[in-house]
């Protein structure tokens, strides 16, 4: 019986199989961060490599004075010892010859579990390597469950991969033949995410609606000739796109993040106000503005999907012009679809009252649901 | 024209005005530094704390190499070293001391063993949810060694977690005479909640934990958070409140008690009280969980921080293939990031590994939330099967079944 009480502590026993948390917690497994980056034509492989500090410590027992405490002054002094024992348990290779590793800077750096050692390096390859290989071997005899996470840029392309112990050595091709596919990728899912998207859609065609009309003394007139609808759509979608790719590329790159749920919200608000004004116009003449305006706001729904998607840090300009491409896309496709048939139908009563006015009511009715979901957190539309 | 200029020129000004607010809006809220490695200022500075007992285990490691004096380490040495990590990954619940222990094993991992190996690895394997590869180890550790007590434990637990009652109640039977009467009571108790005996089930724990004032600890603690759970799924909030506040009682940070009362709580829209119960304890991934949750519906000002740190944790997960917090993945995705459909995708892929109560209230949920009722039918079954008493998935039910027939 005392087994069970001394050995293993028993409800740790029963917690640790139904609750991760039990046991992960603000610690995780062993991991180290490996990023190369070859550019083409040259013949150096630029490489950082952060490892944890405490699996510094398992290895080389950075701990000098058995403290517990790890401090730069323990760590610095280290700095060759810890070169020549990493290393040694690295190899990279350009076409099966291999590529002599000169140690860099040692700096340090926060992860989300802890501090790491960051270990700049080049590897001096013979020749620009065609096919890149990279054996890992750090940490699996004291660690099995060690894993080296890896990101390896070649001009635009980045590749990941995870070194385990059953995983020791991966080989990479790096000629230009994905980049293409890459792109392709990127574009099609912004197509998607714009057609997936309903909020963008009513946003643009609640602007699209009376581009077909002239609003005068207070009145709708069909617009005479499709000349005029076209540059006040032109317009609109110019200032859409313009406003939305400026803050979807400065959201990627970081320069500024916005809090979802307040982007999601500012969204559904937009809508509102677009689908609004169709119904009581207040502005008519510069809708371009009001698509500029919150065109910036939907550019910051569009940067967390694509982050969403899991951006290539090394390829973020390709994949950032790639959606964008894919995003105009899909709004030229719903563009070419809504206008020519609002044209059609413009000097007709339905399209006035019914499309006009009941359609952008509808469209803002379905709108506000999605602002008061998405400012209160509450779902509407899934208890009908 | 003069005054058009002016009126222009005003206009632009409060255009411009209006950028600069915007802008420092932005900035203000744009806190996210990009960090970027650093060179410390100075050899004081503290840059790790490592944890409590390294440098024993540092010494006991390196005397146990010297003393094998270049001969490899003998099996027992091995297993006592292995079994001070495992120790050490329970109690601070840190992954990285059950590599360690692999890494100790590691001459003899592949090979049968004796059962206190097996049940060694097991414990590993378990650990990393690889639930059938454990109860490979434990089957034959449980042939050689009838009165393992801590292997019956083990697997009564693991087949309890796949939602095998029979199985789980015949392990728990086994423990009976062997073990202390509360572990033995707990287990079946735990085990009979979950096929229609919930009040029979509440009523032994009762009984058992009166009895055992004596019980150590840790045994407690399970035993009371097992009756706040059974009292929970019964309706019996109150009950239940009391229950889980005994668990808290003889160890105040005691994770599983601590998601469990907090799971309580936001049932009962008590969200305002999960935010001062685990507002100290968010290293835990399962408590993070639930207090971000609270913190979204109280409108907390720490909301959005709280689900990104959560959802890094998560990525940095999924980076590595790490395939083991589905649950919390999924309720993550279904409560915080409202996507239902790619919450029902983790409920579903979840439901494979694990059938809890809470796995299929997941899977409800998510089901409904998405709108596909049909994706709900393996949960229906199961809870026909077992005939579980659970007010929050009969509710769940309920409004699937409004749904289908409008």
């Amino acid at each position: 019986m005392c087994f069970l009480r001394h050995r293993f502590g028993l409800w740790l026993i029963v917690a640790s199989a139904l609750l991760f948390g039990a046991n992960a917690q603000a610690h995780k497994p062993s991991d180290s961060y490996l990023s190369l980056h070859a550019e083409g034509g040259q013949n150096d492989v630029q490489g950082q490599w952060d490892i944890a500090l405490r699996d510094l410590d398992l290895l080389l027992t950075l701990d000098a004075n058995a403290d517990n405490n790890i401090t730069w002054g323990e760590l610095s002094p280290r700095e060759k010892e810890i070169e020549t024992y990493v290393f040694a348990h690295l190899q990279i290779s350009a076409d099966d010859i291999a590529c002599a590793i000169t140690p860099g800077e040692l700096l340090v750096d926060s992860h989300s579990d802890g501090t790491y050692a960051v270990l700049k390096f080049s590897a001096h390859c013979a020749a620009p390597p065609n096919s890149l290989s990279v054996h890992y071997g750090l940490l699996f005899d004291l660690d099995p469950s060690h894993r080296g996470l890896l990101n390896l840029s070649a001009g635009a392309i980045t590749q990941s991969a995870v070194f385990a112990p059953d995983q020791a050595q991966i080989t990479f091709d790096l000629a230009a033949s994905s980049l293409w596919r890459q792109l392709l990728q990127y574009i099609v899912e912004g197509i998607w995410h714009i057609w997936l998207g309903f909020d963008h859609i009513l946003f643009l065609i609640s602007l699209l609606l009376p581009a077909v009309l002239i609003r005068e003394r207070g009145r709708w007139i069909a617009a005479p000739r499709l000349g005029a609808a076209v540059g006040h759509v032109i317009g609109v979608v110019t200032a859409f796109t313009v406003a939305h790719s400026l803050t979807l590329s400065l959201a990627v790159l970081g320069v500024i993040s916005l809090p979802s749920r307040l982007v999601e919200s500012l969204i559904a608000f937009s809508v509102v106000l677009a689908a609004l004004n169709n119904v009581w116009p207040l502005v008519t003449r510069r809708a371009w503005l009001i698509a500029f305006f919150f065109g910036l706001i939907h550019g910051f729904g569009f940067a967390s999907a694509l982050n969403d998607l899991g951006l290539p840090k090394q390829a973020l300009a390709l994949s950032l012009f790639g959606f964008n491409v894919g995003v105009e896309i899909g709004q030229l496709a719903i563009v070419s679809v809504v206008v020519p048939l609002a044209f059609l139908l413009r000097r007709t009563g339905f399209y006035r009252r019914g499309v006009l006015v009941a359609g952008s009511l509808l469209i803002a009715l379905v709108a506000l649901g999605w602002l008061i979901e998405r400012a209160f957190n509450i779902s509407l539309f899934a208890q009908l | 024209m003069h005054t058009t200029t002016c009126r222009t020129a005003k206009a632009i000004g409060t255009i411009l005005c209006r950028w600069f607010l915007l802008l420092a809006v932005f900035t203000a809220i744009c806190e996210t530094v990009q960090a970027a490695p650093y060179r410390p200022a100075s050899a004081d500075v503290v840059l790790e704390t490592l944890p409590a007992g390294t440098a024993t285990l540092r010494t006991l490691r390196q005397n146990q190499i010297a003393a094998s004096s270049g001969k490899s380490v003998s099996l027992d040495d091995a297993m006592l070293i292995a079994r001070r990590y495992i120790e050490l990954g329970q109690t601070q619940s840190d992954p990285r001391y059950y590599g360690y222990a692999e890494a100790a094993l590691q001459p003899w991992w592949n090979q049968p063993g004796p059962a206190a190996l097996r049940v060694m690895r097991a414990r590993i394997l378990q650990f990393r949810h690889q639930f059938l590869a454990a109860l490979a180890e434990l089957e034959p550790a449980l042939q050689t060694d009838q009165f393992n007590g801590d292997a019956w434990l083990l697997f009564a637990v693991i087949e309890q977690v796949q939602g095998n009652v029979s199985a789980a109640r015949a392990a728990c039977l086994k423990l009976i005479p062997i073990t202390d009467p509360l572990v033995g009571s707990t287990c079946v108790a735990s085990v009979g909640a979950m096929s229609g005996k919930s009040e029979k089930s509440a009523a032994l724990l009762q009984s058992a934990l009166q009895q055992a004032t004596a019980a150590d600890a840790s045994t407690r603690i399970w035993a009371w958070t097992t009756l706040g759970e059974i009292q929970a799924r019964r309706g019996l909030n109150n009950d239940a409140e009391a229950a889980f506040k005994q668990a808290l009682a003889i160890t105040p940070d005691d994770v599983y008690a601590l998601a469990a009362y907090a799971d309580l709580l936001l049932q009962t829209q008590r969200a305002a009280e999960v935010m001062t119960l685990l507002g100290t304890h968010r290293q835990a991934d399962a408590l993070l969980l639930r207090l971000a949750i609270a913190a979204m519906l109280t409108h907390d000002a720490e909301a959005g921080a709280l689900r990104d740190a959560l959802a890094q944790r998560f990525s940095e997960a999924r980076e590595r293939g790490d395939e083991a917090h589905l649950r919390e993945q999924a309720r993550f995705t279904l409560e915080l990031d409202h996507d239902a459909a790619t919450a029902l995708n983790l409920a579903q892929k979840n439901w494979k590994v694990q059938h809890e109560a809470a796995d299929a209230e997941l899977l409800l949920a998510a089901a409904l939330a998405a709108q596909q009722p049909q994706a709900a039918q393996p949960v229906l079954d199961w809870l026909k099967s077992t005939g579980i008493e659970d007010v929050r998935a009969a509710e769940l039910v309920k409004r699937l079944d409004a749904g289908v027939k409008p």
